[in-house]
C-alpha cells in the first residue's frame, strides 16, 4: 500500500476509520456472481491491487456484510501498535480478496488478531457484546458527513482528500506541499504475514 | 492531471477540487490544489493522515 510506504518516509501519523462501502449488503451477506473468468484480461483495479501487494484471486462468489469486520479494525486501532494495525489491514484484504474467506466469520476475525499479536480472545468478547458497534456507526456517520463517497480515501491534517488507490508521487505531493518532513531512517519494512 | 485511479464507491470524486461548496473536504492530487498555504516552515508536527476504508 502506497499509504503505508508515505508512512514509512515520512513523519506521518497514520489512522484508520471505517466505511461501509455497500448499504445494499444484508445483515447475512450475499451471494455474488463472479465478474470475470480466467480469461478475462486484468482490470485496472486488479492491477493495482497486484502492484500493491494484494492479489484479487477470481471467483469469489460471496460479498459479506463487513460491520464486524470494521468493529475489528476499530478494536484493533484501539488496542494495536501502528505496525499492528496495519498487518491486520494486509491479513482481512488477504483473506478477503486472495483467499476468499468471509469477514462475518467471527473466527477469521480473531484468526488474524492472535496471528498479529493480538488479544484475540479480548477481541472475541468485544465482538460477541457488540461493544464496538457504536464507535463503528458514528465513524461511518462521521465519514458520510464530510462527504466520504468511494474508498480508499485519504484525508491529510483532517482537511484534504486523495481518492483512490493513487500511485506514491501523488502522497509525496501532498505532502511536501503540506510541509511534511521526511524520517531521518526510514521506518523497516515488515514481511509479508505469514499465513495464521 | 495524472489519469484516475481504481477507487470503489457510487459516486467516486476524481482528484481535484471539490465541487461542492462548504463541503469540509478539499479533493486534492497535490498539484490541482493548493495545500501550500498551510504549509509551515520546518514542520514540527507529524502529517495526520486518516484512510477511510472498507475491507471490500
Amino acid at each position: 500500500m502506497e499509504v503505508e510506504r508515505a508512512y514509512r518516509e515520512w513523519d506521518v501519523v497514520l489512522e484508520w476509520a471505517p466505511f461501509f462501502l455497500d448499504p445494499s449488503i444484508p445483515p447475512e451477506g450475499r451471494t455474488r456472481t463472479p465478474t470475470t473468468t480466467p480469461d478475462t484480461p486484468p482490470s485496472a483495479m486488479e492491477l493495482r491491487g497486484e502492484a500493491l501487494g494484494i492479489k484479487f484471486a477470481r471467483g469469489r462468489t460471496f460479498q459479506p456484510h463487513t460491520h464486524r469486520a470494521l468493529e475489528a479494525g476499530e478494536w484493533v486501532s484501539e488496542h494495536g501498535n501502528p505496525e499492528q494495525v496495519l498487518e491486520y489491514h494486509r491479513r482481512l484484504f488477504r483473506a478477503h480478496f486472495t483467499d476468499h474467506e468471509s469477514l462475518m466469520d467471527l473466527d477469521v476475525l480473531v484468526r488474524e488478531a492472535t496471528a498479529t499479536g493480538l488479544d484475540g480472545a479480548a477481541l472475541r468478547a468485544d465482538l460477541e457484546s457488540g461493544a464496538l458497534v457504536e464507535a463503528v456507526d458514528e465513524g461511518i456517520a462521521q465519514a458520510n458527513a464530510i462527504g466520504v463517497t468511494a474508498i480508499p480515501t485519504f484525508i491529510f491534517d483532517g482537511k484534504y482528500a486523495v481518492v483512490g488507490a493513487q500511485e506514491y508521487p501523488t502522497f509525496v505531493r501532498v505532502l511536501e506541499q503540506l510541509g511534511a518532513r521526511r524520517r531521518e531512517t526510514p521506518l523497516p519494512q515488515p514481511p509479508e504475514p505469514s499465513r495464521a | 492531471m495524472p489519469a484516475p485511479h481504481p477507487a470503489k464507491g457510487s459516486h467516486p470524486r476524481p482528484a481535484g477540487p471539490c465541487p461542492s461548496p462548504g463541503a469540509p473536504l478539499a479533493y486534492t492530487d497535490g498539484m490541482t490544489n493548493d495545500p501550500a498555504s498551510d504549509a509551515i516552515e520546518a514542520r514540527r508536527e507529524p502529517v495526520s493522515i486518516v484512510v477511510v476504508s472498507d475491507f471490500i
